[in-house]
């Protein structure tokens, strides 16, 4: 299954609502500089496995930042 | 029946404030109060180890309870940063409260899931052998492993300990137990090298994963559900897993306290600091603990006031 930028936003809006402005929000701009810290990066890819089965390891979570990296990351 | 009596506290003095770091782990007073939910970190005086704030906490104990040490027939220590390799630290502790040479002693090696853990092998222990006055200690500074450099740990983890009477005289009593292990991720919180280190992400995957599972199973084998259960009181890891463990298992915030503040996770200690604060509270009469971590391990119980 291919994922696409709404899946993503899905995910965003079910586990950090009221949390980010999603009229605002922009898919090549790291997320952490639109209201999603550290932590809430962990819990969106948890998000994704468990929703999509697609795990993100360690060591690829600090270098995807952005809606359109998850989606290249889990498309590639 | 054996159960919870009363539980003593001990918190060192030395504060150090998690504002003084914001530049530092690049963190704003948001992100300290509401997401790690640590304001200040408690810490041990340099001289002080592991046995001697086991026996402040049981000072504190004895000055709640009021009993007296010679009736003492069973002391367990939870630690994993004990003074020494050898000696066990239960020992050390009975000898500096001048125990009765009666009292069995020994140490049980866990982290965050200690307490619970503890809580039914004394419990089991003391049945097994006719006792009824034992004291479980739990004491874990991991001052003395913290990187002062890691944003992950020295943030979070703050000094303290507890003492734990039980006694045939309980207010809280365990119904039932759950206890698990995935040692496949033992690398996910460990100390090498004298240095701790803790994968975050790890460790946020599996308590998310793990401790709702547990919670709800358990919760089932009791009849009990998430609105007739008072409190749940898991281990306080971090405000944002507290949370996140809350908003899983659809539990109203005010029935899952987080405390830490102003002291921050003091590991097997962080379950029994609120429970002592409860247990004066009559209007809560059933209460599930839960603690998870190093290990990885964890543990739930259900308590009910007699």
């Amino acid at each position: 299954m291919k994922l696409t930028e709404e899946n993503i936003i899905e995910l965003l809006k079910k586990e950090l609502e009221g949390q980010i402005d999603f009229g605002t929000f922009k898919n090549d701009i790291p997320m952490t500089d639109q209201g999603v810290d550290s932590l809430d990066k962990l819990t969106l890819f948890l998000s994704l496995e468990e929703h999509y089965g697609i795990k993100i390891e360690e060591e690829e979570i600090d270098r995807i930042n952005t809606v359109n990296e998850i989606l290249a990351f889990v498309n590639k | 029946m054996l159960g919870i009596q009363n539980i003593g506290t001990y918190l060192p003095k030395n504060i150090l404030s998690n504002y003084d770091l914001k530049e530092k782990f690049e963190m704003d007073d948001f992100f300290i109060q509401n997401k790690i939910g640590v304001e200040y970190v408690t810490r041990k005086d340099k001289g002080e180890d592991s046995s001697d704030m086991g026996v402040k906490a049981y000072r504190n104990l004895q000055e709640k309870a009021g009993f007296a040490s010679e009736d003492l027939e069973c002391l367990i220590v939870i630690t994993q940063n004990p003074d020494y390799n050898i000696p066990h630290t239960s020992a050390m502790i009975h000898g500096k409260l001048d125990l009765p040479e009666s009292c069995a002693s020994f140490d049980v090696s866990l982290g965050c899931s200690g307490f619970v853990y503890g809580l039914s092998v004394i419990t089991a222990f003391m049945t097994q052998n006719g006792m009824k006055k034992g004291v479980l200690i739990t004491a874990d500074p991991y001052s003395k492993v913290l990187d002062t450099e890691d944003k992950n740990t020295s943030v979070l983890f703050g000094d303290g300990a507890t003492a734990t009477l039980i006694s045939d005289a309980p207010v809280f009593t365990s119904e039932r137990f759950s206890f698990g292990t995935s040692g496949k991720g033992h690398e996910g919180l460990i100390c090498r090298n004298g240095q701790l280190f803790m994968s975050g992400h790890a460790i946020f995957n599996f308590a998310a994963k793990t401790v709702p599972k547990d919670v709800k199973k358990l919760l089932e084998q009791c009849n009990q559900s998430t609105d007739s259960v008072d409190r749940f009181v898991f281990h306080q890891g971090s405000k944002y897993i507290v949370d996140t463990l809350r908003k899983r298992l659809k539990i109203a915030e005010d029935k899952v306290p987080f405390k830490i503040n102003a002291y921050g996770n003091t590991v097997s200690s962080s379950i029994p600091f609120i429970l002592a604060e409860m247990l004066d509270d009559t209007s809560i009469n059933t209460c599930l603990i839960s603690g998870f971590g190093v290990g990885l391990s964890w543990s739930s119980a259900l308590l009910n006031r007699l």
